[in-house]
């Protein structure tokens, strides 16, 4: 037990939270009670985006416990997929879940959902927001690129390379990637995918056809990278 | 329970019959409440006994800037504690011990039970108890939860308040009738309120919260109590038990609700209907004047109101009597019947009321009915002004002096700006 005043990074949830956020397409599960749904002001209040960020909570109450904290995760799963409909699904735990133990990537395998279901290990007693953030990119890529072959080049194709890690949230990240999209035109090189922001799940696929990866920060992008 | 209609489901609600739903909750914990009780008792020290989490939505929520000598902070509960490799309670032990005998400042050391402390089980009244052994009567120990997955942001309040009422001493059985009046005001408010008190002729009363913790005063049968926030159904619970009685009253917000509330204390102690209208009239006259400054934004407008603090009936009776807005849906995280009983006779038996929520049906809801303003809380407020909507927030309402006669005015200002702003702006284009 430690004594803190001031923390510099949330939580790994958080994080995983971040990079939901900053992709298109992608929804994610929190299994967490009501008091966590103050995260979305880091993202409306903070950041200013339009949107809430694309999470939904399953708010459980010391009443469910014991009871249907699981069920409450399937009916809350099943509901903003049919309600947000995106490509893939990203399923864990925030602090409190992680004690009641539900396994939320067990439950949503259960629904059969049509999409792609990602689940999330964040140990919230153990790690950190940015840890959080670069094991969430990282099962991301894995799951939509692992495994897959670049597409074949045409001869003299000009050179691409993948932008990876930056984030919402993330330190100017925004002007970042136009100062080095600039750079990179300059010297005739081709972005294929920047993520994760601003990338969807079907965008991830296509990372293995670009011929070399630019880890912009390695906080966040570095295991996905390795 | 789903709503079958987006746009008549709160409309066939009402205070008798709310709309009730159990979906995802937008809300704060009651850990939220630390924000302003911090600031309000100035020799206590709230130390949350949770996760990261929980320190984060402190520093992050409250926008806090944190300088030198916070008076809140968490301890963080680890690996290890989980593990069964420490004791907790001797890890709690020594951080208190640590933290006491760094800051001398602290007369009062509040254990506050988080979401994870509460799932594992962690007794902190217990701590608490063999906490005051070591350090009291110098330092006192109380404990209470403000978990999240037991209270709701204002709850948190209601909770430390009722652990201030099992700590009060016992008054004599002589004592004659003394005013208590619970829930923590601006200080602004309060100091106006004990002006009115001592022309009133009262001489007997006091604050709960009061602003240090060696004020606490006695308790009993002979001590009757006036909420002054509508929240406080557990403290008020905890009063009864200890003897207490309650004066009924709206809450005093505007110029009806103040003067309503005062009435009510004032029957109580005798004090003649002439010396009242005497004591009251000239606050009355300024609060109606500061009021109809903003009748004309507010007249006949919308507003729709998302669960946060328990103030919304209170809120919406204001609104609707004092600045003749319409009210389209009074959102509460949780209807205390009795205690908000006041505030819905003085509206239309029509208005519409949600309890709990299930944020997406509501935000929909929402949508449908198109307001002229929202009050809603931080996460959402944003993007429903991105949507082309005016919205106020929510929490200002607690951090705002809002109570009483001077701040009647202020009270309408806030649901005004946002309007008066969007008016501006369209004028200017």
């Amino acid at each position: 037990m430690q004594l803190t005043i001031w923390t510099y990074e949330g939580p790994p949830h958080v994080g995983a939270m971040r990079i939901a956020a900053s992709m298109r397409d992608l929804h994610f599960v929190l299994h967490a009670p009501q008091g966590d749904t103050y995260a979305d002001l880091l993202f409306t209040m903070i950041e200013r985006r339009k949107t809430r960020p694309p999470v939904t909570y399953t708010t459980f109450q010391a009443r469910d416990l014991g009871g249907d904290t699981a069920e409450i995760f399937k009916t809350a799963c099943r509901e903003a997929v049919e309600r947000f409909e995106p490509q893939a699904v990203l399923v864990g735990s925030s602090c409190t879940a992680e004690l009641i133990q539900d396994d939320p990537g067990g439950l949503a395998k259960t629904l059969g959902l049509s999409i792609p279901v990602i689940p999330l290990e964040l140990p919230s007693y153990q790690k950190k927001e940015n840890w959080g953030a670069a094991e969430t990119f990282y099962q991301l890529v894995r799951g939509f690129a692992g495994g897959r072959t670049p597409a074949p080049k045409e001869e003299g194709a000009p050179r691409t390379c993948n932008i990876l890690g930056p984030t919402a949230l993330g330190f100017r990240n925004r002007d970042d990637i136009v100062e080095v999209q600039k750079l990179l035109a300059d010297l005739g090189v081709e972005v294929n995918v920047i993520a994760p922001l601003g990338a969807s799940p079907a965008d991830l696929t296509r990372l293995p056809n670009a011929d070399f990866n630019i880890l912009l920060y390695p906080e966040i992008g570095d295991q996905a990278v390795r | 329970m789903d709503a079958p209609d987006l746009k008549s489901a709160a409309c066939g609600s009402s205070a008798a019959e709310p709309l009730r739903q159990r979906g995802q909750h937008e809300v704060f914990c009651g850990l939220t409440s630390i924000i302003w009780l911090h600031r309000k008792m100035q020799d206590a020290f709230f130390l949350i006994v949770g996760s990261r989490t929980c320190a984060h939505l402190m520093q992050s929520a409250a926008g806090v800037m944190i300088f030198a000598e916070p008076r809140f902070g968490t301890a963080i509960i680890d690996e290890r504690d989980l593990a069964g490799m420490a004791d907790m309670h001797e890890e709690l032990d020594r951080v208190v011990d640590r933290l006491l005998s760094r800051r001398p400042d602290i007369r009062m050391l509040v254990l506050v039970g988080s979401c994870p402390s509460e799932v594992i089980k962690l007794d902190l009244d217990r701590a608490a108890q063999r906490l005051n052994k070591v350090h009291a009567p110098d330092r006192r120990v109380l404990a209470y939860s403000g978990s999240g997955i037991e209270t709701t942001f204002t709850q948190g309040e209601d909770n430390f308040l009722a652990a201030l009422v099992r700590d009060m001493p016992v008054q004599s059985e002589t004592a004659t009738s003394s005013l208590l009046v619970v829930g923590a005001m601006s200080d602004i408010a309060e100091d106006q309120f004990e002006r009115i008190f001592r022309s009133l002729g009262l001489e007997d009363f006091s604050f709960l919260p009061a602003r240090r913790s060696t004020e606490i005063p006695a308790i009993g049968p002979n001590t009757r109590y006036i909420l002054a926030q509508p929240y406080l159904g557990t403290t008020a619970s905890e009063l009864e038990r200890r003897g207490a009685q309650r004066i009924e009253a709206p809450m005093p917000l505007g110029e009806e609700g103040t003067t309503a509330w005062l009435r009510a204390i004032a029957d109580t102690f005798g004090v003649e209907a002439e010396r009242f209208d005497a004591i009251t009239g000239p606050g009355r006259e300024r609060a109606k004047k500061a009021v109809a400054h903003y009748r004309d934004t507010l007249e006949g407008k919308r507003i729709f109101l998302f669960p946060d603090s328990q103030l919304e009936p209170a809120i919406a009776r204001f609104l609707h009597r004092e600045t003749g807005a319409e009210i389209v849906e009074i959102g509460t995280p949780f209807l205390h019947r009795r205690h908000t009983q006041p505030e819905f006779d003085m509206l239309p038996d029509t208005v519409a009321v949600s309890e709990g929520q299930d944020v997406d049906k509501q935000i929909e809801r929402c949508r449908a009915a198109d307001p002229d303003l929202i009050v809603c809380g931080m996460g959402l407020g944003n993007p429903f002004e991105a949507e082309g909507r005016s919205t106020k927030w929510s929490i200002e309402l607690v951090f705002s002096p809002i109570h009483g006669y001077e701040q009647a005015g202020d009270l309408a200002e806030l649901f005004a700006r946002p309007l008066s702003r969007r008016a501006a702006l369209e004028v200017a284009v």
